[in-house]
C-alpha cells in the first residue's frame, strides 16, 4: 500500500464507533467535526430532537469526547494533580467534574473523572491533552492512555433516560454511582451524567461492539437520536460553557489576554483554591483578572449569532460567543463574554440581518450559575 | 542483672547527625548542598543575620584538596581557571579576606592554529587588538570596533547572564551578537582565518551549540561578560585551583556563622499548604525553617524532594532537559620533565588553546554528536591547557610538570567506560602535541575525568533558569542548582541572587508580621 489508511493530512473527520448507526439515522445529513471525529449536527430537526429529550429521552453518540484511562496505585494522585476534580475522594463508581488548568491558573479544559475500579479511572475531556497528561504522570506509579479510538460511547439523555437505560439493561448503579457489567457479553460501564440541563446515563463499551448496544437500545425503547445542535441548546440553557468556543483554551490562546480563569467562565466552584493542591492552584490565587466574565443571556428575539456585539448604556461591553434558539423559552439564548461592569445593567444585542437593529437582553440564571453563587457565598 | 544486660545502649549519634524523629526549629533558613553556589547562598544568608544551617549531605566535594592522579603528581578536580567569578559576591563576602588569591591574574593566551601558526595574546581583552593588528592589518580597524561593541554589550547583558531581565539594547552589531551564529557573525566582520578561528574556538569552547547554530555567538558575549581579578574578559588561575576558591567560600560561610551539618542529608522538603516548612532528613528527623535554598540539581530539588504531586506540570517539564548533545573532557597529564623546546618552556605560565580550522571544528562537532567510532582517531578538537605546576610547585615532583587540559567537543556518555577513556586519551595526546611539540613523549600518566556536559545555548539556559527561579510557586523555596547558572565554571551569581531573594522574602515576612 502506498498511502497509509489513517492519513494525518486529511481534513476529513474520522468515523466514531457509532458512525454507521448515526449515519443511518441522520436523515438531515448535517455533520460537523469535533476533535477530528464526525458528529451529526441534526438527525431530523433540531426542535424535534430538543423536545423529544425534554419530554422523554434521546440517545447521542458521544464518541467525540476525548477519553483517557488512568491506571495504577497512584492514578488518583496523578489525576488530582492534573485536574481540579476531587479525584482522591471518589468512591468506586463515583464521578466528579473539574477543570484542567495551566501553570498560570488559566483554564485548559473542562473534564470529568470517574472512578471505575480501585485503581482505574476514566477521564473525559472536551479536547485531547496527551502531552499534558503524559507529563503529569511522570513520577507517579500510574499510566494514562488515550482510549477514545478504542471505545464506543453513547449517552441516553432526558427525563426518562434511566427508565430507557434500565429497559435495555444499561442503567447505572444509582443516581450517583456507575455500574460496570456485561450486557449480552459486552463489557459496559454505565454512569450517571449531566449535559447542561439534561440528566442521563453515559454508556462506554468496546468499539467492536458499537452497534450491538445501539441496536439493543433501539429495540428496547427506540429513543430518538439527538444531534449536536439540539444538545447545544441544553448546554447554553444549563450554563455550561464550551472550551474553544465560549472561551479560549489556554494552550491554544495566542494572547494571554484571551486566557480565562475559572471564575471568569463562571466555574469557580470547579476549582476551589482552598482545597487540595492541583496544577495551577498557586498561580490561580494571585492571578490578575481580565475584568471580563461569561454569562448566559436571554434575548427578546428569536435569533442571535455568535460574534454579535453586546451593548450597555455607554457602548459595546462584550460579544456573544455561542447562541441558539430555545424552544422552551421561546427566545434566543446565548453565552456572552462581558465586561464585569456590565453585569446587572440593561443590555442589548445586535441582531443579524438589519444593521443597527438590537434586541434587549438580560442575564439568565442557569443551574451552573446557582452553583457558582452558592460557592461564592460559602467562600465569604 | 538480666534486665541490665537487655537494656539498650543509647544510640551513638555521629557529629552533625540528627536523632530519628527529632524536630529541630528556631532557624531562619536551610541551605541544601555544599557546592559553590550553596556555600555562597549560605554565607550571604548568614551574613544578613539569618540563622542558617547548611546540609552538606555527605557531599565533601567542596572540601577536597588536590588529588594525586599519578605518584607525585597532583591535580584539582573541577575547573582550574576562573573567568566569571561574580564580583558582587566577592565584594559582599570579602572573599579576598577569606583566602581567595590568584596565582596568575591575567593569564596570557597562546592560540595555535591548524597550519602551525600561533598567536600570543595579552590577558587584557582591551589590549587584544594589538595582537590582532600584528596578525592582520586588514581586520585591525573592524576588530577594534567589534571588541569595543562586544565588551560593552557583554557588560550590559551581564544581568541577563546572571538570570535577570535582559536589558534593552540597540544597534545592528548588538543585534548580530544576539541572533547570529558564530560563523555567520565572524564572516560578516573579519577576513583573516586565524582571527576567525581564534574567536570561534573561544565561542564554541564548552558550548553545546555548533558554530553554525543561530544564537551561538551569544556564548562568546557571555564569556566576555565575566571578569576575573577585577578585569572584564580576563582569565585567572586561583591559588589552590578549584579547591582554593571553594575553601575561601567555605571560610566566608563559617565567618558568617553558618551552621555546617556535614553528615545530614535532606531527604524531602516539607511543603505545608503553599510554603516550605523545613526538611525531612535521611535520619527521619525534621529541621524546620521558613526558607530553603536548594543548590542540588533541579531534578533532585523539585521532582524528588518536593515531589510531582506539588509542582506544576509545565514546571516539571522544564526539569528534565534533553540529554546533552556533546561534552567536554578534562584530562590531567603527568610530565616527567620540562618540555624540550624553548617556546613551550616560555609558555608554562600561560593558557594554551588549540583553535581548529573551521572544517576541523565542524567535523569535531559532527563526530562528537554522532559518537566517535571505536578505534578511529577523533578529529582535532579545541583544547585548553595550562600547567598548574608552573604556579604551584607542589603539584608535581622535582623536575616534572602536571598539565591540565579540557577538550571540546567530545561525545557525551553518562558513564565513562574504557573505550571512552582510551579515545579521549588519544585525542588529548594528539592535541597536546600541537600545543607543546615533543611534550607528548614526556607524558608518563594520563588521568581522564568523567565527561562534563556542554553548556546549553545561552538563551535556552536563561529561559530554563528563569522558569526554575519561579520554584513552581512554592513560597520560601529558592533554587540555585547547576541549572540556575548560565555557562560553565565558577560563577556564584546564582547563589548570590537566590540569597538576595531569600533575604527580601524574609524581611517581607517580618514586615508583614
Amino acid at each position: 500500500m502506498i498511502f497509509p489508511v489513517d492519513d494525518p493530512v486529511t481534513d476529513d473527520p474520522n468515523p466514531t464507533a457509532l458512525y454507521a448507526a448515526a449515519a443511518s439515522a441522520a436523515s438531515a445529513n448535517s455533520w460537523t467535526s469535533v476533535n477530528g471525529w464526525a458528529v451529526a449536527r441534526a438527525y431530523t430537526s433540531v426542535t424535534e430532537e430538543y423536545e423529544a429529550a425534554l419530554e422523554g429521552a434521546c440517545v447521542a453518540d458521544v464518541g467525540a469526547v476525548t477519553r483517557y484511562a488512568a491506571r495504577g496505585r497512584e492514578a488518583a494522585a496523578m489525576l488530582a494533580r492534573a485536574t481540579t476534580a476531587p479525584v482522591e475522594g471518589l468512591a468506586v463508581g463515583e464521578s466528579a467534574r473539574g477543570l484542567m488548568l495551566d501553570e498560570n491558573g488559566y483554564v485548559a479544559d473542562k473534564i470529568e473523572a470517574a472512578r471505575l475500579g480501585p485503581d482505574l479511572y476514566l477521564l473525559s475531556s472536551s479536547r485531547p491533552h496527551a502531552r499534558r497528561l503524559q507529563l503529569a504522570a511522570r513520577g507517579f506509579d500510574a499510566s494514562i492512555d488515550d482510549i477514545t479510538g478504542q471505545i464506543a460511547a453513547l449517552a441516553i439523555l432526558g427525563a426518562e433516560a434511566r427508565d430507557i437505560a434500565a429497559a435495555a439493561g444499561l442503567d447505572a448503579e444509582s443516581e450517583v454511582l456507575a455500574r460496570q457489567g456485561r450486557v449480552r457479553g459486552v463489557e459496559t460501564s454505565a454512569r450517571p451524567i449531566h449535559f447542561g440541563l439534561l440528566a442521563g446515563i453515559e454508556v462506554i463499551y468496546p468499539r467492536d461492539e458499537a452497534l450491538t448496544l445501539w441496536e439493543r437500545l433501539r429495540r428496547a425503547r427506540a429513543p430518538k437520536p439527538i444531534g449536536l445542535d439540539a444538545l447545544e441548546i441544553f448546554r447554553i440553557e444549563g450554563g455550561a460553557p464550551r472550551p474553544g468556543l465560549d472561551f479560549a483554551i489556554s494552550d491554544e490562546a495566542a494572547d494571554d489576554a484571551d486566557k480565562r480563569l475559572p471564575d471568569e467562565i463562571g466555574l469557580a466552584h470547579l476549582a476551589p483554591a482552598n482545597r487540595a493542591w492541583f496544577n495551577g492552584r498557586r498561580a490561580l490565587v494571585g492571578a490578575p483578572r481580565s475584568g471580563r466574565a461569561l454569562a448566559v443571556l436571554a434575548l427578546d428575539a428569536g435569533e442571535a449569532k455568535a460574534g454579535a456585539a453586546v451593548y450597555g448604556k455607554k457602548g459595546q461591553v462584550g460579544r456573544l460567543t455561542s447562541a441558539a434558539y430555545s424552544p422552551r423559552l421561546k427566545r434566543a439564548v446565548a453565552f456572552a463574554d462581558l465586561s464585569i461592569e456590565a453585569f446587572g445593567k440593561p443590555l442589548e444585542v445586535a441582531l443579524p440581518g438589519e444593521e443597527g437593529k438590537r434586541a434587549a437582553a438580560a442575564i439568565f440564571e442557569t443551574p451552573e450559575n446557582r452553583l457558582a453563587q452558592a460557592f461564592r457565598a460559602a467562600q465569604r | 542483672m538480666a534486665s541490665e544486660a537487655l537494656r539498650e545502649e543509647p544510640p551513638v549519634v555521629p557529629v552533625g547527625k540528627q536523632q530519628p524523629g527529632m524536630i529541630e526549629g528556631g532557624l531562619d533558613a536551610i541551605v541544601i548542598g555544599a557546592n559553590f553556589d550553596g556555600l555562597a547562598a549560605a554565607a550571604l544568608l548568614g551574613k544578613a543575620g539569618l540563622k542558617t544551617v547548611l546540609l552538606a549531605g555527605g557531599d565533601a566535594s567542596s572540601e577536597q584538596g588536590p588529588r594525586e592522579f599519578a605518584p607525585g603528581y597532583f591535580c584539582a578536580d573541577g575547573d582550574q581557571l576562573v573567568d566569571a567569578l561574580d564580583p558582587e559576591l566577592i565584594a559582599a563576602l570579602d572573599l579576598y579576606r577569606h583566602g581567595l588569591a590568584f596565582a596568575a591574574r591575567r593569564l596570557e593566551t597562546v592560540y595555535y592554529f591548524s597550519d602551525g601558526g600561533a598567536l600570543l595574546t595579552d590577558g587584557d581583552l582591551y589590549r587584544l587588538r594589538d595582537a590582532v593588528t600584528a596578525m592582520s592589518e586588514d581586520d585591525a580597524a573592524s576588530f577594534a570596533a567589534f571588541s569595543e561593541a562586544a565588551l560593552d554589550a557583554a557588560r550590559a547583558l551581564r544581568p541577563m547572564f546572571e538570570g535577570g531581565d535582559p536589558p534593552a539594547l540597540n544597534g545592528a552589531l548588538v543585534d548580530r551578537f544576539l541572533h547570529g551564529s558564530v560563523e555567520e557573525t565572524l564572516d560578516g566582520l573579519f577576513t583573516d582565518d586565524h582571527l576567525k578561528e581564534m574567536l570561534a574556538a573561544e565561542a564554541a569552547f564548552r558550548a553545546a551549540a555548533r558554530p553554525s547554530d543561530p544564537y551561538g555567538f551569544l556564548s562568546l558575549i557571555r564569556r566576555w561578560s565575566g571578569e576575573a581579578a577585577g578585569l572584564q574578559g580576563a582569565i585567572a588561575y586561583p591559588e589552590g585551583g578549584s579547591a582554593g576558591v571553594n575553601k575561601a567560600m567555605r571560610r566566608a560561610a563559617q565567618a558568617s556563622r553558618v551552621d555546617f551539618r556535614l553528615a545530614v542529608t535532606a531527604k524531602r522538603v516539607l511543603v505545608e499548604w503553599d510554603s516550605v516548612a523545613g526538611v525531612e532528613t535521611e535520619g527521619g528527623g525534621q529541621i524546620r525553617a521558613p526558607i530553603i535554598v536548594n543548590a542540588l540539581s533541579a531534578e533532585r530539588a523539585f521532582a524528588e524532594m518536593i515531589g510531582p504531586s506539588l509542582i506544576d506540570i509545565e514546571f516539571q517539564a522544564a526539569l528534565t532537559p534533553p540529554p546533552p548533545a556533546v561534552a567536554s573532557a578534562r584530562v590531567h597529564l603527568a610530565l616527567d620533565g620540562v618540555p624540550g623546546d624553548e617556546r613551550t618552556r616560555g609558555n608554562l605560565a600561560r593558557r594554551l588553546v588549540y583553535a581548529p580550522s573551521r572544517i576541523e571544528l565542524r567535523r569535531a562537532y559532527a563526530a562528537a554528536r554522532a559518537g566517535w567510532p571505536a578505534g578511529e582517531a577523533p578529529p582535532p578538537l579545541i583544547m585548553e591547557a595550562i600547567f598548574p605546576s608552573a604556579f604551584e610547585k607542589a603539584l608535581a615532583p622535582e623536575g616534572g610538570h602536571s598539565a591540565s587540559a579540557l577538550l571540546h567537543p567530545v561525545p557525551y556518555v553518562p558513564e565513562a567506560d574504557a573505550n571512552y577513556v582510551a579515545a579521549v586519551e588519544r585525542a588529548a595526546r594528539a592535541a597536546f602535541d600541537k600545543l607543546a611539540p615533543g611534550a607528548a613523549e614526556r607524558i608518563v600518566a594520563v588521568d581522564v575525568a568523567p565527561p562534563e556536559p556542554a553548556a546549553p545555548p545561552v538563551l535556552t539556559a536563561w529561559t530554563r533558569a528563569r522558569a526554575l527561579a519561579g520554584a513552581s510557586g512554592v513560597k520560601g523555596y529558592f533554587f540555585c542548582g547547576p541549572e540556575a547558572q548560565i555557562g560553565r565554571g565558577f560563577i556564584g551569581a546564582a547563589g548570590r541572587r537566590v540569597a538576595q531573594a531569600a533575604i527580601r522574602f524574609s524581611r517581607g515576612k517580618a514586615a508583614a508580621a
